[in-house]
């Protein structure tokens, strides 16, 4: 069952370790006001991006549903790679990645996450951030 | 106004990882997206966009900066469909960047899909100016987005629509779509603007691609033969940087013979089929032509008319334009011609009769009645306006400025005036009559005469200084007691000054009157009191006041009972 969110707010994601294959986040509600979708997940947890190889990749998506959760469409998609990547602001290696995008317009919006993983195990935490 | 922007300004990213697709709403087809990927820091460029909704074309030339660096390339799509749907991008080799975005936004054109007109490469370590661009003209849409190394903060400058978090990861887009004809570029609130691509779009050249209009063709006026115009957006995607793009024009197929008409396709025909003379040479070929006739282009220079030709009739020649054939446009995934333009007809040109004022100015009758129809008109002479130079013609001369209108005559008028009243007021009898013994005397009102001061600028420039203003009234200044205010001898240390010093008044000294027993012993009134008694010393030279001798009455009995009066010591004064 999703969460359901009336304002803009975070969906935790808990710390877990993915195996190969697809795992599912959400769905939440979206409020008519909200506009931006961030999934970001901590790349320095123990067994995570950063402490693995390029071998190692991530696909998040987003998605959304206009009608209930009968279909979806995606946001945005975007890989992670493991081994150390370079920070877009501050310098030195990133400790977080992020997939973010703009939610299609429309009522009674639905949301979630789906991360795809490939050369895991890997370790994930992090958030799916609506507002 | 060429451009208005539907829907949001929009974007995706994605950092520390690659982005490979992103959601696009489009609205109406027909309108066209322009959209800007980013690589930053990695070594890859977006080199095409794909999705069901509109189809993709590079705009311009990628660009690669030195500050990231950042590989950024922008992309035009045309709305094929109102839906939201996966852009996938498709990326060149190399390695992923700590961010990649893109940033889009759709318009509605009125002018068809817009070609590229101008590129900017903004390439710096922090600005708060993107890159400037000079259009063509006004109206064009001036697009951009670029990786920030700081936070965005949106800027204000007039016309420009900014997202300072268009992809989600704080970076800016901006777009303005009614450029003005001068240099324009979008000013930011921050001062850490990087790396990106700024373009201008303008409105394709006569022949370009035109706006999708669905319909029954036949309503669009097809013909055929047909071709196909190349797509204006990728003919602007190989033009350098900087430069005006224009599609190549449509081509016009030489003119179908059938054209000549009936007559000429039997001649043509005849030509053709071999009837007629036979192919064989002349027997007696013309001799070579020793003086050709002049080149064309010398009697085009004005130097009369082409040998023997006689001059004819001119007509503007009929263009047609001719669109592609639908069956080509309906094999390609490109937009559909639009309808085109109707053909040239030039209007016909009346030949009235000659205006009424014509004849109105000549002898004779009307030309119109020489119909015979009506009766002569009534003769009115021209009316001949006075025309004078425009003012720029002499301002533009050398010369003096035309002299104005001579103003219509009119003289003045003249009263008669009876003589000062001082005059016959001085003398008996009447006044002396007027000069003029027509009208009633008029009342003597002298002139007045006002003063008159030489004006500023008459000292001003004299040289030396300016006369000095008239002496005021004299006003003695007003000096005010002013006491000191306490606190002055307070903050004095010490004691306070002694009392002023008051002015001495001599004593009071009462005249005494004598003892009563003295006038109860005499007769009538006491003596007047003694002078004012003199404190001083008896000299030699002091005189005596009165003697005592032998014939001074007696002021009284002396007695035994006499009270003295006193006693005398020796401090008495």
């Amino acid at each position: 069952m999703g969460i359901e969110l009336a304002l803009p707010g975070t969906i935790p994601i808990p710390l877990t370790t993915l195996n190969n294959g697809v795992q599912t986040f959400g769905p939440a509600g979206i409020s008519n006001a909200d506009t931006l979708a961030v999934l970001s997940i901590d790349r320095t947890v123990a067994g995570g991006l950063n402490a693995l190889t390029a071998a190692t990749t991530i696909e998040l998506t987003i998605e959304q549903s206009d009608d209930g959760g009968v279909t979806w469409f995606l946001i945005v998609d975007g890989v992670l790679t493991g081994g150390p990547v370079p920070a877009f602001r501050g310098g030195g290696n990133a400790t977080t990645s992020s997939v973010a995008a703009d939610w299609a317009p429309g009522t009674g919006r639905e949301a979630r996450a789906k991360m795809t993983t490939a050369g895991g195990p890997v370790a994930v935490q992090g958030t799916l951030t609506i507002s | 106004m060429s451009y208005t922007a539907v829907g949001s300004f929009g974007g995706a990213s994605t950092t520390g990882g690659s982005l490979a697709s992103f959601s696009l709403t489009t609205t109406t087809v027909g309108n066209f997206v322009l959209c800007e990927v980013i690589d930053f820091t990695g070594g890859r460029t977006a080199t095409a966009l794909s999705s069901s909704n509109a189809t993709w074309a590079e705009l311009g030339n990628p660009a690669t900066t030195s500050a990231g660096p950042a590989n950024c390339q922008v992309f035009i799509g045309t709305v094929t469909s109102a839906s939201t749907q996966t852009v996938t991008i498709t990326w060149g080799a190399g390695a992923t960047g700590s961010l990649e975005g893109c940033a889009f936004q759709e318009f509605s054109s009125t002018t068809g899909i817009p070609v590229l007109d101008k590129q900017g490469t903004l390439d710096s370590a922090g600005t708060n100016t993107w890159v400037s661009l000079t259009p063509v003209a006004a109206g064009e849409l001036y697009f951009g987005y670029a990786a920030n190394t700081g936070s965005t903060i949106a800027g204000s400058t007039s016309g420009y629509t900014y997202n300072a978090n268009v992809d989600a990861s704080n970076n800016g887009g901006a777009y303005n779509p009614n450029c003005g004809a001068s240099a324009t570029a979008p000013v930011w609130g921050d001062n850490t603007e990087s790396a990106g691509i700024m373009v201008l779009v303008m409105p394709p050249a006569s022949g370009g691609a035109l706006p999708f209009r669905p319909g029954k063709t036949w309503l669009r006026r097809f013909r055929h033969p047909q071709q196909l115009p190349p797509p204006a957006a990728v003919v602007a995607a190989v033009a350098p940087a900087g430069t005006v793009v224009f599609p190549p024009a449509v081509g016009h197929p030489a003119r179908h013979r059938a054209s000549l008409g009936a007559r000429g396709v039997l001649a043509a025909g005849i030509l053709a089929a071999g009837i007629g003379p036979p192919a064989v040479p002349a027997p007696h070929q013309p001799p070579a032509i020793a003086h050709p006739p002049p080149h064309r282009a010398q009697w085009r220079a004005g130097q009369g008319a082409p040998p023997g030709v006689v001059p004819q009739k001119r007509y503007p020649v009929t263009v047609y334009a001719w669109a592609a054939h639908r069956a080509q446009w309906r094999g390609t995934t490109g937009t559909a011609p639009g309808a085109l333009p109707q053909p040239f007809r030039p209007p016909v040109l009346p030949h009235p009769v000659p205006h009424r004022a014509q004849w109105r100015g000549g002898a004779g009758a009307a030309i119109a009645a020489v119909a015979g129809t009506g009766a002569p008109q009534p003769f009115r002479p021209v009316t001949v306006y006075i025309r004078r130079p425009h003012a720029a013609a002499w301002r533009g001369g050398q010369g003096v400025p035309p002299a104005a209108k001579a103003q219509p005559f009119k003289p003045a008028t003249v009263f008669t005036r009876a003589a000062h009243r001082v005059l016959w007021h001085a003398i008996a009898g009447a006044p002396p009559p007027a000069a003029q013994a027509t009208g009633t005397l008029q009342p003597f009102r002298p002139v007045t005469v006002f003063s008159r001061r030489p004006h500023a600028a008459a000292w001003r420039g004299i040289t030396g200084r300016a006369p000095n203003p008239p002496p005021q009234p004299f006003k003695p200044v007003t000096v005010y007691r002013r006491t000191r205010h306490a606190a002055s001898w307070q903050a004095v240390a010490g004691h306070v000054p002694a009392a002023v010093r008051q002015p001495r008044i001599p004593a009071t000294v009462f005249t005494r009157a004598q003892h009563r027993v003295l006038w109860h012993a005499g007769a009538g009134s006491p003596a007047p009191p003694p002078p004012t008694f003199t404190i001083g010393a008896l000299t030699a030279t002091t005189a005596a006041r009165g003697y005592l001798g032998a014939g001074t009455a007696p002021s009284g009995a002396l007695s035994a009972g006499t009270a003295p009066l006193g006693g005398i010591t020796a401090t008495d004064a």
